[in-house]
Order: C-alpha cells, then sequence, then structure tokens
C-alpha cells in the first residue's frame, strides 16, 4: 500500500510538471479499466467456481462483448465525454438536460447508495485475507481485531482518496495518480493469480491434460446452467462496465485519446481472460485437497499456504490486498 | 455523397475506403458474433464438462486475437475525426441504460 502512495505521489508530481509521456500510454488506460475486477474477483471467482461451475465467467464476457465492440457505442461515449468535458453519469445525464443541478444531485445520491455495498465487501475481502496470514500467530485473531483492521484499512484508502483524488490538478477531472496506481494494482493482481494457477496446474497436478480430467471428476462439472442467468448476468454485467460509477470515471473521464480505446479492445479481454483461465483449476483442486469446511473464496490463498508454498502465497496475498481507493 | 464518403479518408489509395469500410463493418458484427457465440450453450444441455469449458475459453481468445486485428486498422487518425451527424442518436439509449441500471 505504502508503495502505491509513491507511485501515486510521483505520478502526480509527473503531471504537474507537464511530463506525462507513458502516463498517458493505452497500456495504462487498459490496465485501469480492471478496477472492474474488485477485490470480490481476486478471491470469489475461485469461490464462486467452486459453488457455481463456470457462471462466474460470465462477469467478464459481458465487458468482453462491451470493449470489443468499441467501435460501436464506447467510441461515441469517450467522445462526448471528451467535447463536453463530462466528469461523471451524474454530469452527463444533467448536462443532456440543460445542466440541471437537481438531475445531477438524485444521480449521485443513487450512485452513493449503489456503490456502499461494494465498499462494504472490499473492506471485508481485505480484512478477510488479513485474518487468514495472521491466524498463525500465537496470539489469535479476536472478532474486534478485524472490525479494528477494517476501521485502519478504510483510513488509509480515505487518506489516498483525498490526497490523490479530489485535490485538483487537472481542470480535465484527470488523476494521473490514482490511475497509474491502479495499473500498478493490475499488474500485481494478475501476476499474482497467473503464479498461483500455474502453481496449480504444474506443480500440484500433473499440467493441463490431469487438469481437465480432475474437471471432469470434480463436483463442479455437476454444475447445470441456469439459462437465464447466463444471459442476465452477461446482458447486467456488459451494462455495468459502462454505468458503474468508477468504470465511467477510468473508461471515458480519464481517457486522454480515443484511440486508446482500440488498444483497449483487444487488452482489456486479454486480461480478463488471463485472470479467469485458472480460476476453475484452483476451484477443482481446492476442493479435492483442502478439508471440506474450507472457504472455498481463500483457496487462492489457502492452497498454496497448504501445500507449503510461502513465496506463492505472499504474492497471493499481495494480489488480494493491493488496491487504491474506488469511487 | 461519394466526396462525403471519403471525407476523411482522401489520402488513402482509392481502394482503401471499401477496405476500410468493410473493416468498420466488421468491427460493428463482431460484438453480435460473440454474443450468439457466447450464449449458444444455452442451448446445451448437461452439466458444464471440461470440453465446455474449452469451447467458452477458446472462443473468447479467438474474439480477442479479432479485435487485435481489426484495431490496428482502426486506430489510423483519419478515422477518429468527429462524424457531427451521428452524435446524437446514440446518447438517449445510455441514458435509459444508466436509469436502469442505478434502479436494479
Amino acid at each position: 500500500m505504502i508503495l502505491l502512495f509513491l507511485v501515486a505521489f510521483a505520478a502526480e508530481k509527473r503531471t504537474a510538471k507537464g511530463q506525462l509521456g507513458w502516463l498517458r500510454s493505452p497500456l495504462v488506460y487498459t490496465l485501469s479499466l480492471s478496477i472492474y475486477t474488485t477485490a470480490w474477483t481476486f478471491y470469489g471467482a475461485v469461490g464462486y467456481a467452486a459453488r457455481s461451475g463456470l457462471e462466474f465467467v460470465t462477469i467478464y464476457l459481458g465487458p468482453t462483448l462491451v470493449v470489443v465492440g468499441w467501435w460501436w457505442i464506447l467510441r461515441k461515449l469517450v467522445r462526448i465525454g471528451r467535447t463536453q468535458r463530462i466528469t461523471s453519469i451524474a454530469d452527463l445525464i444533467s448536462s443532456r438536460y440543460g445542466k440541471s443541478n437537481t438531475l445531477g444531485v438524485i444521480v449521485t445520491v443513487m450512485a452513493v447508495i449503489g456503490a456502499t455495498p461494494y465498499i462494504a465487501l472490499q473492506l471485508q475481502s481485505v480484512t478477510l485475507s488479513y485474518a487468514v496470514f495472521a491466524s498463525d500467530r500465537p496470539d489469535g485473531w479476536a472478532t474486534s481485531d478485524l472490525n479494528a483492521t477494517a476501521l485502519w484499512v478504510a483510513a488509509g484508502l480515505t487518506l489516498f482518496t483525498i490526497l490523490f483524488g479530489t485535490r485538483n490538478l487537472d481542470a480535465n477531472e484527470r488523476h494521473h495518480g490514482v490511475v497509474t496506481a491502479i495499473a500498478l494494482e493490475a499488474v500485481v493482481k494478475l501476476a499474482a493469480l497467473l503464479a498461483v494457477g500455474a502453481f496449480v496446474v504444474w506443480g500440484i497436478a500433473g499440467g493441463p491434460a490431469d487438469i481437465l480430467n480432475r474437471i471432469d471428476a470434480s463436483p463442479v462439472s455437476q454444475w447445470q446452467m441456469k439459462g437465464d442467468r447466463w444471459f442476465t448476468l452477461i446482458f447486467l454485467s456488459g451494462v455495468a462496465f459502462i454505468t458503474l460509477p468508477r468504470m465511467f470515471q477510468v473508461l471515458v473521464v480519464e481517457n486522454s485519446d480515443e484511440r486508446h480505446l482500440a488498444t483497449a479492445s483487444w487488452a482489456f479481454p486479454l486480461y480478463v481472460f488471463l485472470m479467469s483461465l485458472f480460476v476453475v483449476p484452483i476451484a477443482v483442486v481446492g476442493l479435492s485437497a483442502l478439508p471440506a469446511d474450507a472457504n472455498p473464496d481463500l483457496f487462492v490463498l489457502t492452497l498454496p499456504l497448504a501445500y507449503d508454498a510461502e513465496k506463492i502465497a505472499m504474492l497471493s496475498f499481495l494480489g488480494g490486498f493491493s488496491r487504491p481507493p474506488r469511487w | 455523397m461519394n466526396r462525403a464518403m471519403n471525407r476523411g479518408t482522401s489520402d488513402l489509395p482509392a481502394h482503401e475506403p471499401h477496405r476500410l469500410r468493410r473493416t468498420m463493418d466488421a468491427a460493428r458484427l463482431l460484438p453480435i458474433v460473440g454474443a450468439f457465440l457466447f450464449l449458444l450453450p444455452l442451448l446445451w444441455a448437461g452439466g458444464m464438462t471440461s470440453s465446455g469449458i474449452l469451447y467458452i475459453f477458446g472462443i473468447w481468445i479467438v474474439l480477442i486475437a479479432i479485435s487485435g486485428l481489426l484495431s490496428r486498422p482502426l486506430s489510423k487518425p483519419s478515422q477518429t475525426a468527429p462524424c457531427a451527424r451521428t452524435r446524437g442518436a446514440e446518447v438517449v439509449p445510455f441514458n435509459l441504460l444508466v436509469i436502469v441500471s442505478i434502479l436494479m
């Protein structure tokens, strides 16, 4: 987290000096879109897969389709956002109705109500991962300690937001500091998940063929696809990709060049693809190797720990923990 | 009408505008084809075995590859010039999307 603070600070300094350079690269833009994958993704995807099979993939297929279809919708959205200097969804809606203040306030309140569960979920995931690590310590981990940890994490994230989010250095409401920190976090998350995945496929199991056999033998393959859920989740996640306040911010407001969308159209699906690739193998191996009452949400952390792969477990913990705050 | 259509592409050889328009059409078609292929599993009976997983991930990576191939010609500077006449119509459905999703 300290590293993220430093990165964000350095990025803001460079912006102030006008040396934007690689801060504006399509890669940073694409990686910042990864903010769509929350803390829940890192741990919860495996838990989801253990319980509901392949359904977890729907929340990535939706955005994949939206982003692959950038020429259709996203392009025009970004262009309108830039030419009219839109800074938020509330701004966009109210500006289509003559910059009405009341409408802006209504939309903002709705968005805040909608964002509260997200923030709660993230705080929960951070403290849970902390608890798994700290439970090896002899002095134990009481419930009140969990709440205290959550409070400290929330305080740290609030500080980060105030320092880098609301201090307006750019007239276009662009926050290069936060965006760069998000991009860095995306790389860490990907590296961590790929490391755990590779460990599971080649370290614990015997390679791809063995994994495919294990999947067929596992209770995960008993999952029946529910047609309405499959379609609805893909559609809903695609819509959410555009309309979630934080997604709107990184997608439209922070966009500095329309051509970055072209890169994002293949790079972002590739990122989510890689993040999802090892989820089912991890779930399957976790279900068979760990005790029945183990929390499947934490397989990404507990599997390497169970097999004494300490460095991979550390990396996994970092991946689930590192995050700048959300809008 | 021809001059208006070739407005943004006048610096390219004669056959280029046609190819570019085909590329744009392909780019518009890609998400629809992708959606259809991703929804195809709805027709399957039975559970999601390893072959189902291979299918989904296979379609996914093919979509990524095609999108990557299409993004190159579509990101040339002449393609991102503003098209004033198409701006208004697309925002209304977006507003509806936003309101619907916030309410959900």
